[in-house]
């Protein structure tokens, strides 16, 4: 092995070392958290939970159309852990279902709203002044501008409601925000001298834009991702709630709450279990996000 | 396409032509170089003094065209070789960039992306400046660790792996240095390439890039508020003041005898050893970019500028001798 041969190999094995040093210290970043643990080991149980439903939940048939009268209104007890409900089916199988609908969605907003958003929002604030600049921020402005509840729901009513439609809906009033973040970003980033820098050594636009500027503005984009997944589960839950998303049968936990609410003083219990699972996977996010966000702060 | 190599003068590699530079802000409109013409040969070494806020910074970068968004070139031409940098297509400004023309910025610190290691900032420079090529990522690599040894930084394969706020300030100066040679092949801009360093590293810093200059035969343009290094390092000096190139004249003949009053008394600011120091005093109030006034913009601010010619009629041209031009009244008729 040549000389200038073993110190090209000891670069490369530096680099690979300096990433590996990295990940560990976001790691102990991360960890030093007690609660942004648990809200990880939280959302990793859910989250195994929902994928493995079928295997983890008592009654799986439950989750279906099933009825079984004789089983009705029993209270919480070790073989129904949230109880039953009225057609007698498991709440606690019910859940862990609905959780898998609620991850589903948070997956698919999220991985449609931040690609879209951040394009968006990086176009925008690099050609700021320009034309594509005032369209894309007027449009932005014109979703943010009606109430996003009023805006969603209206939405879920001129379509079909159904879980698909509420996706969409939840989408279309969530991207601006993104927009907007990404968009003062990237207009305090554009004058930056490292990016005119770039462009006096020939760098393209589309470059600088996802090269240069987009990994400096990484860290508030995903620590917001993760904060606003509880949000989606919310909004979801709300249109399910008021009857323009998921439709009965569906284990959705907002239908499962608007469903059961009916019964509520006397069998209490029925509401019980989809309320925790929205609290509890509302809380696992937000310790999360707030373990993310002292990681990327950190750097 | 590509930059023809062959049609063109020696003597006007690079030509600036009556440019006109504007800011807009909000309400006002800057008018911030006027009627900007220079010129630079194959392997010549200008430079470019004025106080701070002349335009200099302003100049340079739109030989590039990175102004700031609210900049605009409103007139006039500007040529590499036989390209008119100001109509040709995105291609060739890219190839510009990329393979011909380098530059050194300003404040070193902020020139550097922060969240990459020198290592991506002089692969990426690199792979631009080798794009037809083919080079692999190692020989990239080995062209790095040259140019970084070039600009005489100690251990350059640990410096590789470092991100820019761990170096100090004279480091990222040379390593920024490096970036600018590396996509320079033949004309060098120098923005002030020492403001923020200590007087030992300036000195250091400034060799440096004199010698790189001289090895590569490279052309320079060098801005400095550092009288004695612009008189030892380059061949030819622009005075600019306001937006407007006042004089113009080979090095040693400017510092031998000033003509415009504004270079008199600029290098009246600078420090002698042997005599006292003093202080130079002009009257009025800095230049107002918003509204230039009429006449020589430097008439309200100038010894002998009380005259009506001075405050109406703006300075022509006066060739005062053979390779020396002022734009003054005081010499014109």
């Amino acid at each position: 092995m040549s000389h200038t041969q073993r110190k090209l190999s000891f670069i490369l094995e530096k680099e690979k070392e300096m990433k590996i040093e990295r990940l560990r210290r976001a790691w102990f970043r991360f960890k030093k958290s007690k609660l942004a643990l648990t809200g990880f080991l939280l959302f990793s149980t859910l989250l195994v939970m929902a994928i493995f439903a079928e295997f983890v939940t008592p009654y799986p048939k439950h989750a279906e159309t099933y009825v079984d009268f004789k089983a009705r209104f029993r209270p919480p007890d070790l073989n129904h852990l949230f109880g039953t409900d009225h057609l007698g089916r498991d709440i606690f199988t019910r859940v862990v279902f609905g959780f898998r609908l609620a991850f589903l969605m948070i997956g698919i907003v999220i991985s449609i709203v931040l690609p879209v958003g951040t394009v968006l929002g990086l176009l925008a604030g690099y050609y700021k002044g320009k034309w594509l600049d005032y369209s894309i921020m007027r449009a932005a402005d014109m979703f943010v501008s009606i109430p996003p509840l009023v805006l969603a729901l209206s939405i879920c009513a001129i379509l079909e409601p159904n879980i698909v439609n509420a996706m969409i809906a939840v989408t279309l009033m969530w991207w601006p925000w993104y927009t907007r973040m990404v968009y003062s970003m990237t207009s305090a980033l554009r004058d930056e001298p490292y990016v005119w820098a770039a462009r006096a050594l020939g760098v393209r636009d589309i470059n600088i834009m996802f090269r240069e500027i987009l990994p400096n503005i990484l860290g508030p984009i995903l620590t917001k991702a993760t904060l606003d997944a509880a949000w989606v589960i919310l909004i979801g839950a709300t249109i399910s709630f008021l009857g323009l998303g998921a439709q009965p049968p569906t284990p959705d936990l907002g239908t499962m709450i608007s469903e059961y609410m009916v019964y509520f003083p006397q069998y209490w219990w029925m509401i019980i279990g989809p309320t925790l699972g929205i609290a509890i996977l509302i809380m696992s996010f937000n310790l999360l996000g707030d373990g993310l966000r002292d990681v990327f702060a950190g750097e | 396409m590509q930059v023809s190599d062959l049609v063109f003068d020696a003597n006007r590699l690079l030509t600036v032509k009556n440019l006109y530079v504007k800011y807009k802000s909000y309400w006002y409109i800057y008018h911030v170089l006027n009627d900007i013409s220079i010129n630079v040969g194959l392997g010549e070494k200008i430079g470019i003094i004025g106080e701070s806020g002349a335009g200099k910074t302003t100049l340079l970068k739109s030989i590039l065209q990175v102004l700031p968004i609210n900049g605009k070139i409103t007139s006039g031409e500007i040529f590499y070789r036989d390209v008119n940098l100001l109509k040709c297509s995105k291609q060739i400004l890219l190839e510009i960039r990329r393979k011909r023309v380098g530059m050194i910025f300003q404040d070193p610190l902020a020139a550097l992306n922060p969240v990459f290691t020198i290592k991506d900032h002089l692969l990426e420079v690199l792979r631009y400046a080798n794009e037809t090529a083919n080079i692999d990522k190692s020989d990239l690599i080995n062209i790095a660790l040259d140019l970084l040894r070039d600009t005489l930084i100690p251990d350059p394969e640990r410096i590789l792996n470092s991100y820019p706020f761990q170096l100090s300030g004279g480091m990222r100066q040379r390593i920024v240095i490096a970036m600018a040679l590396a996509s320079a092949r033949e004309l060098l801009l120098a923005d002030e390439p020492t403001t923020n360093l200590d007087v030992t590293i300036q000195a250091q810093i400034l060799k440096l890039i004199g010698e790189l200059v001289e090895k590569r035969g490279l052309s320079m343009i060098l801005i400095s508020h550092a009288l004695g290094l612009i008189r030892k390092m380059t061949e030819r000096v622009y005075v600019m003041y306001g937006g407007n190139i006042i004089e113009e004249a080979p090095t040693f003949k400017l510092f031998n005898e000033p003509l415009h009053p504004y270079t008199q008394l600029l290098f009246k600011t600078a420090p002698k050893i042997l005599e006292p120091l003093s202080s130079v005093e002009l009257r009025g109030n800095p230049l107002d970019y918003r509204n230039l006034p009429n006449g020589c913009v430097f008439h309200p601010r100038c010894p002998y500028g009380d005259s009506e010619v001075c405050r109406k009629v703006k300075p022509h041209q006066v060739k005062v001798e053979k390779d020396r031009t002022v734009y003054c009244h005081i010499y014109g008729s």
